[in-house]
């Protein structure tokens, strides 16, 4: 189930009293009053400081089996607010959203691209999910699929967040690697035995005759 | 014979002003950076005018090499700073305290200034040695040319420039600041002068005889005679001057006790304990002493101090010293004792002057609450109670019982930190333009 803006308002008033013991957060909170009234199904959120590029110069290509992706191969930058970051055609940046999120166990919520934004060229996303017991900020796959650069602007409202009921409370937290982060990251590939196995089959060998 | 180091010198400082060029090109993380690089590139380059414009048929060797030692002097003094700007790019170093930290300086530094019409500057850079630094420009400071006047050099250690835990020790710096603009210095010396004339008087007996001697023209009565005598003079100098510096270091500990609270006492210790190597610094009492006077301080201040916080520090071996120098800094040890209460109170007037308020206990004890849920508090006033629960955090080992909370506790816990110092400063900016 979706929630409503009314519902998303009325969970974050109560998550913002401390000693609340599994509070939905997102902080700085946005305006309450107009959330409330907005009719709307999700919450916007808005462009971080933090950005992360490949640095291409140093890269033949990625693989998708590394376990842990060498930190020299991705590239921080601050953009400060007031300033821009130039997007350009096909380049591809991860960002971060400013708003430090933290999902009660009863919740999950996906991260969807503004249509506006989408409109001009600018993917935000590609259907993040967030899970129950979630508490950082958000890593953006930011993309420019238009033709002409885009700037974009820490602080500016960059994609919004739907809210979905978990069907059962889960005691656990998520366990992501992404976990309580305020800087985008690539993170690490986890292994996958069945991929290595298949991977590692040796080709032309008699099990093809 | 033209004069080959007047090309020399321009060669230096225009490669200098190349380097500036590519420093440049660097991407600021805010704007006091670039201007403070600017007003550089502008004095190089009017170095390079006033160079250009001496004629050597019309100017004589020595009016020449006079220009072109203070030009270089000049350069030479800022290339220091040129690598502190540098490194204030550097993407290690935590942006997010930026504006919450200017504030402060700003506040503590021209109180009677609205914050946002305050003209002080602030750098925030790393260095690479194990120590915070700072860099204060002000008019005080004759040394050098005034371009950077109302700029405030911070650097904290290179590799710990993302640990908010440490910010607490920016106040210890800004107590260097406070004590330049006020002109502290002048008043403790005549204070510490006396009490330096006062102990030689009282101890003459115990003094070696070479330095006893007092030479025969002198007409004076016995009691003049033994803080005058040629001999006992640099003793007294010296001795001063220790004791001026000590008090120095310790008023500026009661500055960042005065800003921080309990966070200061746990960042100095992160930083000096159990001992950091080598030999004890002569501008600063031991560790010990010095730690005894944080407490004593804090006792009036009214923070808490960690439990067995004492017994974190041990005491360093004082430099191998002649005789003399052993003699000044006994009694640089001595007097430095009796301006400690003056130095506590004096902070603590300070401070109580401008609108830099102390850590509030029941504000911590709320943003520890939500740092319990692993998330930021909305409503902070400052960035000193945000690092006081910070630290509560990070001393109780227990604090997140969850995986993967638990696990990666302290990295969590400083990434929230920050994020909580980012929300203060975005507040900071929404209540008022910060420029």
């Amino acid at each position: 189930m979706i929630l409503k803006s009314e519902h998303i308002a009325t969970l974050l008033k109560e998550g913002d009293k401390i000693g609340e013991d599994d509070p939905l957060v997102i902080s700085p909170q946005p305006d309450l009053e107009k959330l409330h009234a907005s009719g709307s199904a999700s919450v916007d959120l808005r462009l971080g400081t933090w950005f992360s590029s490949l640095r291409q110069a140093r890269l033949s290509h990625l693989t998708m089996d590394e376990e842990r992706l060498r930190p020299q191969l991705t590239k921080s930058h601050y953009v400060r607010y007031g300033s821009e970051y130039y997007l350009h055609p096909n380049s591809f940046v991860l960002g971060i959203t400013l708003e430090w999120i933290r999902l009660p166990t009863t919740m999950a919520a996906y991260v969807i691209g503004k249509s506006s934004l989408g409109r001009r060229g600018l993917i935000i996303a590609t259907a993040t999910g967030v899970h129950p017991g979630y508490t950082g900020c958000i890593t953006l796959e930011l993309t420019n699929v238009g033709e002409i650069p885009i700037a974009i602007k820490p602080g500016m409202r960059i994609c919004q967040l739907f809210f979905h009921q978990v069907w059962k409370s889960a005691k656990n937290v998520d366990c992501s690697q992404f976990i309580g982060r305020r800087k985008p990251e690539l993170g690490n590939i986890k292994s996958d035995t069945i991929a290595q196995k298949l991977g590692d089959f040796p080709i032309g060998s008699d099990f093809h005759r | 014979m033209t004069y080959c180091y007047l090309k020399y010198s321009k060669d230096k400082i225009k490669l200098a002003l190349d380097e500036v060029g590519s420093l440049e090109q660097c991407e600021f993380p805010y704007s006091h950076s670039e201007i403070a690089l600017k007003k550089i590139k502008d004095f190089l380059e009017s170095l390079v005018c006033r160079l250009d414009d001496l004629d050597p048929q019309l100017n004589t060797k020595d009016i020449i090499q006079k220009e072109c030692k203070l030009a270089l002097k000049a350069l030479a003094s800022y290339i220091p700073i040129l690598g502190f700007i540098l490194r204030s790019t550097n993407v290690r170093n935590a942006f997010e305290i930026f504006i919450p930290l200017l504030n402060i300086s700003r506040k503590l530094l021209e109180p009677d200034i609205d914050v946002n019409q305050s003209t002080v500057k602030l750098i925030l850079s790393s260095e690479w040695k194990y120590s915070p630094h700072m860099f204060v420009f002000h008019q005080t400071q004759f040394q050098q040319p005034q371009i950077l006047d109302g700029f405030i050099l911070i650097g904290l250690p290179s590799y710990e420039s993302s640990n908010p835990l440490l910010i607490p020790l920016t106040g210890h710096e800004l107590g260097h600041a406070i004590w330049k603009i006020k002109k502290l210095e002048n008043d403790f010396r005549v204070i510490i002068s006396k009490a330096v004339e006062k102990h030689i008087k009282i101890h003459w007996d115990d003094f070696p005889d070479e330095i006893k001697k007092i030479p025969n023209t002198a007409k004076k009565t016995d009691r003049e005679s033994k803080t005058e005598n040629l001999f006992v003079l640099p003793t007294k100098e010296r001795a001063t001057s220790f004791a001026l510096k000590q008090t120095e270091e310790t008023f500026c500990d009661f500055i960042g006790l005065n800003i921080y609270g309990t966070a200061y006492l746990q960042s100095f210790a992160y930083l000096f304990a159990p001992k950091l190597p080598g030999r004890r610094s002569l501008k600063y009492p031991n560790e010990v002493k010095r730690t005894n006077n944080l407490v004593k301080a804090a006792g009036q201040y009214g923070f808490e101090v960690p439990v067995d916080y004492q017994s974190n520090f041990e005491d360093r071996k004082d430099p191998e010293l002649f005789k003399i120098d052993q003699l000044s800094i006994t009694i640089a040890d001595t007097v430095f004792d009796q301006m400690v209460q003056i130095a506590i109170d004096k902070a603590e007037t300070i401070l109580s002057e401008t609108e830099v308020q102390r850590p509030d206990d029941k504000a911590i004890q709320e943003i520890y609450e939500r740092f319990k849920s692993a998330v930021p508090f909305q409503n902070c006033n400052s960035i000193s109670e945000i690092l006081n629960a910070a630290w509560k955090a990070y001393e109780e080992p227990d604090f997140w019982s969850q995986e993967p909370l638990r696990e990666n506790k302290d990295k969590i816990l400083k990434e929230l930190t920050l994020k909580n110092i980012e929300i203060l400063g975005i507040n900071q900016i929404l209540q008022g333009p910060v420029s």
